[in-house]
């Protein structure tokens, strides 16, 4: 799946040399990863078209709309709702570099692939949260940024 | 990263315009900055319904499906995009999940062109996007030019052929399917097509191509098949043979063709070069093919040629009178029944020409069209001349039935002259000439028989036979033209007019009229040649008053036997008015003799040329036997002094006498006096004495072609630079003695 690829990527862009890298551990809660981040500052290296800017603002509005989706569906069962979901989700999140975002997704696509439906609100809430991390943490590379 | 400009000169394409899908916000928004970092136009859409409706009216060059979406997901998008019309080759590329492939093998299934997995290396999508517009372009290329050549290939009614020897049955391309009369998917083994051949034909076929096998050498054949229907087409075969790396033949590539259209074309011209288009016989340049073949076979064989020259007599008549369209069916009709004279054969044997069997030379024997109502008949091998006679006599025999054209029943009669090879002639040109003066002297005696060639046609009569012939065929071949002589008024120093003088070109030689005009006489041929002589004067009017202002009148002489014609009057009025000049600019000159000999004939047709404007000249004048008491009442305008006096002015005193007589009557009369002849400045100024002052002859001028008379007008007669132009006073009165001239077709000038 592309975002543990991406996940276990080194961090100065190196780029897709494909060694499954030991370190799991750069997935971790509230963490974005800097290779991704690189990435994007390489499609606006000067921030003239406020890309960064963009993208969190997108990231924001999806996660948004989505959460509740995510919500409703767990609420009534509709596994493949979740599925659909937690898919668009996980490489949203793995574009902008969150990983652990990204692998909570992925992990939750493929149980819903599978059809187990167990522990699924907790999951969600875990996904919540860390949604949340996240758009914190993107608010303060923002500011930062200006 | 951005390459822009590169792949401008790479694809030819300066800003791809991409379709890019994804309900995926923030992936569609980096992938979008991404592309177009890298020189692509990105149309943005988050949903498959979306993406369809947005199909028709960006018109992508290629579109990015996300395979898993919500509503109408990647795949379903692609499989109703391929469904569009316009799309069925739209590059499509599916992104999917690196781990997932079965979405990768659904994406072929619904017609995906390649998959990507997704990334966040978003060059490399660039680098695929590249790629697959690259080949996309290549591919139509393809398909557009192979449906090029196969569309060139229909048109040329070709296809291509393959055989290898490791297989049974021959490949045939659509096209070279379609050529053969077969449906698309047919399988053809060699016995089927065999079997679409003659069995002649099949055993030339099959000992070409055991040649071609033995020798590895090119097949080029020409097989003409049966199709199913039971047209019959004639297939070019062409084909090459290829072979391994050993040099052993493993096969034949090549071409198939129907070349029937042009073989049949070929057919159609050399039918056209050889045979005559109305009637269908051999043409001349056949005949003499044919003589040619035929004197070969019997100088080797030893044996006697006939050749047989047919005229139909009086044929012009019929076609005069009742119009060329009756006239062309009487020359199929009789070119219908002279066919049955001899044992005509259409077409000749080459093959067995070549081999000289033994009696191959009577494919030769035919009737052919010479050209006008002149035919030939050939008789390749002949015993004696009365085998040759024999089949005259037919020919006089089947003319006998009347012919019925036009409406009406025509009785048409032959001129046949017969020469023999080797007796008569050595060649066809010979033989056609003798058998020629053979059918004139027939027609000399009458006509509607026939006449073997005997030399005694040769020598002084031959000549005269031989003229005769000729002459017949000068007006259509424009062998005559005419001379002119100006008249100068000596007074005015200018030409008052010019006479027209008929000539006969005769190849390189200008036949004088002396030696051709006495037999045009005899043989009513001058009837003919004077009409043309009226309208070639008409003609050249029409020219000199376009380019100089030329206002007075040519003469042209007519035999006396022209003025009996009633139509002389109808014929002058269409000469001019077909030339637009007018009637006044013909001036007709008749011998004195001959309009005193046949005066009461004459004298009608005198008086309705006077009326319409055209003048009369009485030429030769003072040598006939005038009665003065006509001459009175006659509706003439001019006399012409007989040369023969003005030749001997100044020398006896008997000659100036007449002349002095005839001015007299001239002015008494008051009819305008030339004189002609005049060769020196003494005869001029006797003349000029006397009270003549227009004079024709060689003093001033000899007959000559119009365009040496207009530029003698320039050179000699405007400049006044000429010896019978006096420096000044000598006769500067401007007084015209009258605008025309005199014209004769006589021999003299």
């Amino acid at each position: 799946m592309v975002t543990r690829r991406l996940i276990v990527e080194g961090p100065a862009g190196a780029d897709g040399g494909g060694a499954p890298a030991p370190a799991d551990d750069l997935a971790r809660p509230g963490f974005l990863e800097p290779a991704a981040l690189a990435r994007l500052h390489e499609l606006d290296p000067q921030g003239k078209g406020k890309l960064f800017e963009r993208v969190v603002q997108a990231f924001n509005t999806s996660t948004t709309r989505m959460l509740p989706q995510l919500r409703a569906a767990a609420q009534m069962g509709d596994l493949n709702g979740i599925r659909h979901v937690a898919h668009t989700l996980k490489s949203s999140s793995a574009s902008l570099g969150a990983s652990w975002l990204s692998r909570l997704c992925a992990d939750l696509e493929h149980q819903m692939r599978a059809g187990i439906a167990d522990d699924v609100d907790v999951q969600v809430e875990r996904i919540a949260d860390e949604i949340g991390v996240v758009l914190k943490a993107l608010k303060v590379m923002t500011e930062r940024a200006e | 990263m951005n390459n822009s400009a590169e792949w401008v000169d790479e694809d030819g394409l300066a800003q791809p315009k991409v379709l890019l899908v994804d309900d995926d916000e923030v992936n569609l928004l980096l992938t979008s900055q991404a592309l177009r970092e890298h020189g692509f136009t990105v149309i943005e859409t988050t949903s498959g319904e979306n993406a369809l409706q947005l199909l028709g009216r960006v018109h992508p060059d290629v579109a990015v499906l996300d395979a898993v979406m919500p509503g109408i997901d990647g795949f379903e998008a692609c499989h109703s995009l391929r469904q569009m019309p316009g799309f069925e080759s739209l590059p499509v590329l599916m992104l999917t999940g690196l781990d997932d492939e079965a979405s990768i093998n659904r994406a072929y299934e619904v017609g995906a062109t390649d998959f990507f997995v997704k990334s966040n290396q978003w060059s490399l999508l660039a680098g695929r996007l590249r790629y697959l517009l690259r080949s996309s372009r290549t591919r139509l290329e393809l398909e557009r030019s192979k449906s090029k050549l196969a569309r060139a290939q229909d048109l040329a009614r070709m296809g291509s052929l393959d055989w290898r020897r490791s297989q049974r049955n021959l490949i045939f391309s659509t096209e070279g399917l379609r050529v053969l009369g077969f449906a698309p998917d047919e399988v053809l083994s060699f016995r089927k097509l065999l079997r679409m051949l003659s069995l002649e034909d099949r055993g030339g076929l099959l000992s070409v191509l055991h040649e071609a096998f033995r020798h590895n050498s090119v097949i080029a054949t020409d097989i003409p098949i049966t199709l199913d229907g039971g047209r019959l087409r004639i297939i070019h075969a062409e084909a090459e043979p290829e072979f391994n790396e050993h040099g052993s033949l493993v096969g034949y590539t090549g071409i198939v063709q129907d070349v029937t259209d042009r073989r049949m074309a070929e057919d159609k011209i050399r039918h056209l070069a050889n045979f005559d288009a109305l009637t269908s016989l051999p043409n001349r340049r056949q005949l003499i093919w044919r003589a040619e073949r035929a004197l070969e076979h019997a100088r080797r064989l030893g044996h006697q040629v006939g050749l047989l020259l047919i005229d139909l007599d009086r044929f012009k008549v019929i076609n005069d009178t009742l119009g060329h369209g009756a006239g062309d069916d009487l020359l199929m009709e009789v070119a219908r029944r002279l066919r049955s004279c001899v044992r005509h054969s259409d077409q000749v044997m080459e093959s067995s020409l070549e081999s000289m069997a033994s009696r191959s030379h009577r494919t030769l024997e035919a009737v052919g069209r010479l050209g006008g109502d002149e035919f030939v008949a050939l008789l390749p091998e002949v015993a004696d001349e009365l085998d040759a006679e024999r089949v005259a006599a037919r020919v006089l025999d089947l003319m006998r039935e009347p012919i019925f054209v036009g409406g009406q029943e025509c009785f048409v009669t032959a001129s046949v002259g017969i020469a023999l090879f080797p007796r008569d002639g050595d060649t066809v040109a010979d033989l056609i000439r003798n058998s020629d003066m053979a059918m004139y002297s027939v027609k000399s005696q009458g006509r509607n028989n026939m006449s073997l060639y005997r030399p005694a046609l040769a020598g002084k009569g031959r000549e005269k036979i031989e003229l005769e012939s000729a002459l017949h065929k000068a007006i259509e071949r424009n062998e005559l033209v005419l001379h002119y002589q100006p008249k100068i008024d000596v007074r005015a120093a200018r030409m008052v007019g010019v006479e027209a003088l008929m000539r006969w070109q005769r190849g390189s030689v200008l036949v004088p009229p002396g030696d051709f005009i006495p037999l045009a006489e005899e043989t009513g041929l001058i009837i003919p040649m004077s009409e043309w002589a009226i309208r070639e004067a008409a003609r050249q009017v029409r020219l000199w008053r376009d380019s100089f202002g030329f206002s007075d009148s040519i003469a042209v002489n007519l035999p006396n036997r022209l003025f009996e014609r009633t139509d002389l009057v109808e014929q002058i009025h269409q000469a001019v008015t077909q030339y637009g000049v007018p009637h006044e600019s013909i001036t007709l000159e008749i011998t004195e003799n001959s309009l005193m000999r046949d005066l009461q004939n004459v004298m009608p047709s005198l008086h309705r040329l006077n009326e319409i404007g055209v003048e009369i000249s009485i030429d030769d004048f003072g040598t006939g036997y005038s009665s003065l008491a006509y001459l009175t009442t006659l509706p003439i305008s001019e006399l012409k002094i007989d040369r023969g006096f003005v030749k001997d002015l100044g020398m006896t005193p008997q000659s100036s006498a007449v002349v002095t007589a005839i001015i007299a009557l001239g002015r008494s009369l008051g009819l305008r006096v030339v004189a002609e002849g005049v060769e020196n400045l003494r005869q001029m100024e006797v003349l000029h004495r006397l009270g003549c002052t227009v004079m024709q002859g060689f003093l001033f001028s000899r007959p000559q072609l119009p365009d040496a008379i207009e530029a003698w007008l320039k050179q000699t007669v405007l400049p006044k630079k000429a010896p019978w132009i006096p420096p000044s006073g000598f006769g500067n009165d401007p007084v015209r003695m009258g605008g025309d001239a005199s014209a004769r077709i006589g021999p003299r000038a």
